[in-house]
């Protein structure tokens, strides 16, 4: 009998072990699947193509902004944006303006901005800097709040400027985030000999907001 | 009929964990969907190109002379870009010169300027650029003429070099 039992447990305790194996694939293949699916990338926080421009450019850069397209021309992904610049010279300088739209229901602030700059491509970060002031407008313009600015920040330390300015401020429902950056180069440049360029991704991670205890009791003390 | 209660508690007891682990299972998806539903990315990439500074000298020519009793001139071409100049002087005189006007193009991508010219350190040779545009655009010749004179040398090869920059306008 007790040889019986000995086994059942056995028996149980690797189907434990299985089941729990396939809870967890399950879930992990369930938030990867959630997390590709088009109602989430695509129902949260859009670009608005139609206000995403170059602003200002010095003479000869060819500036752009760019979004992935198909064969039709119909963008494919309103989260993604290339800023292109070239034909850049010392002294040149670029300006753009991205729209993001908060068209959830949630509300939501940043949680943080990720640089990523490639390392094949990166002989010009240490010529170039950045300023730009962010913007927030609340029922379509009505109103707008600015969030914050900075200035002359260097590449390296763009994600920090930009998690700063936007770190824990709320976007609610129809927002729209505007972001002015502009691109400066140094006035002198170091001739290069082979292809100069440069290559980065900034990647602004958006949560939903959670309110901190003392807008909690701000809100509980309304009448 | 212990046997059977026993039977009966054993199968309660498998329901039970079924239950819970389906409980878990669901949980975790469900976690794991709320967690991706509560975070988006956005991708602001950014390329950045420089333009190019490039100039061909596309011919050379003898404008002027003097002072001399013989002089030959030849510019060698490659590709419809000068290499070399062949300059031969016979002169008793002191000193003899000559202008040459270099035609150059901009093939680069940005206006350019002759800064200036370099030269090697032969002090029987002078070299002065007396004409040269303001700016060449991309895409378009300039003129630049250069005034040589010299005193009495006997085979002297030497090496020049016009300089250009690039013009920086509309910051």
């Amino acid at each position: 009998m007790k040889i019986k039992v000995s086994k059942d447990k056995k028996i149980l305790a690797i189907s434990v072990l299985v089941l729990v194996f396939i809870g967890v694939s399950y879930a992990m293949t369930n938030a990867q699947a959630y997390m590709e699916s088009t109602f989430v990338t695509g129902s949260l926080l859009e670009l608005i193509p139609e206000e995403c421009r170059v602003l200002e450019t010095s003479k000869g850069v060819l500036a752009e902004v760019e979004f992935q397209r198909d064969k039709s021309g119909k963008i494919m992904n309103k989260t993604d944006i290339n800023l292109l610049a070239a034909n850049v010279t010392a002294g040149s300088f670029a300006e753009y303006r991205l729209t993001i739209q908060n068209i959830s229901e949630l509300t939501v602030t940043v949680d943080e901005w990720r640089l990523e700059i490639d390392k094949e491509n990166n002989s010009l970060a240490d010529y170039i800097s950045f300023s730009g002031i962010v913007t927030v407008k609340h029922h379509d313009g009505e109103y707008t709040d600015i969030l914050g600015s900075f200035e002359n920040v260097t590449l390296a330390r763009l994600s920090s400027a930009l998690t700063s300015v936007m770190q824990y401020r709320k976007i609610e429902r129809d927002d729209k985030i505007v972001l002015d950056i502009k691109l400066q180069f140094v006035d002198e440049i170091e001739p290069f000999r082979r292809n100069p360029g440069l290559s980065y991704e900034l990647i602004p991670v958006f949560i939903q907001y959670f309110p901190e205890n003392n807008d909690l009791a701000q809100e509980s003390e309304k009448p | 009929m212990s046997a059977l209660f026993w039977k009966k508690g054993k199968k309660m007891r498998f329901f039970n964990l079924a239950l819970v682990l389906t409980v878990l299972i669901l949980t975790l998806g469900v976690m794991g969907a709320g967690y991706a539903a509560w975070t988006q990315k956005f991708t602001v990439e950014g390329n950045i190109t420089t333009g190019q500074l490039q100039i061909k000298i596309k011919d050379a020519v003898l404008e002027s002379s003097a002072g001399h009793d013989s002089l030959s001139f030849t510019a060698h071409q490659d590709n419809g870009v000068v290499e070399k100049i062949d300059m031969n002087v016979a002169t008793y005189a002191n000193p003899y010169q000559a202008v040459i006007v270099f035609t150059v193009e901009n093939t680069g991508t940005v206006p350019a300027a002759c800064s200036g010219l370099i030269k090697d350190a032969y002090p029987e040779i002078k070299m002065e650029i007396v004409e040269v545009p303001d700016v060449i655009a991309p895409g378009t010749t300039g003129q630049i003429k250069v005034k040589i004179s010299g005193s009495y040398c006997q085979n002297l090869n030497f090496s020049a070099f016009l300089k250009f920059e690039q013009v920086i306008s509309g910051k």
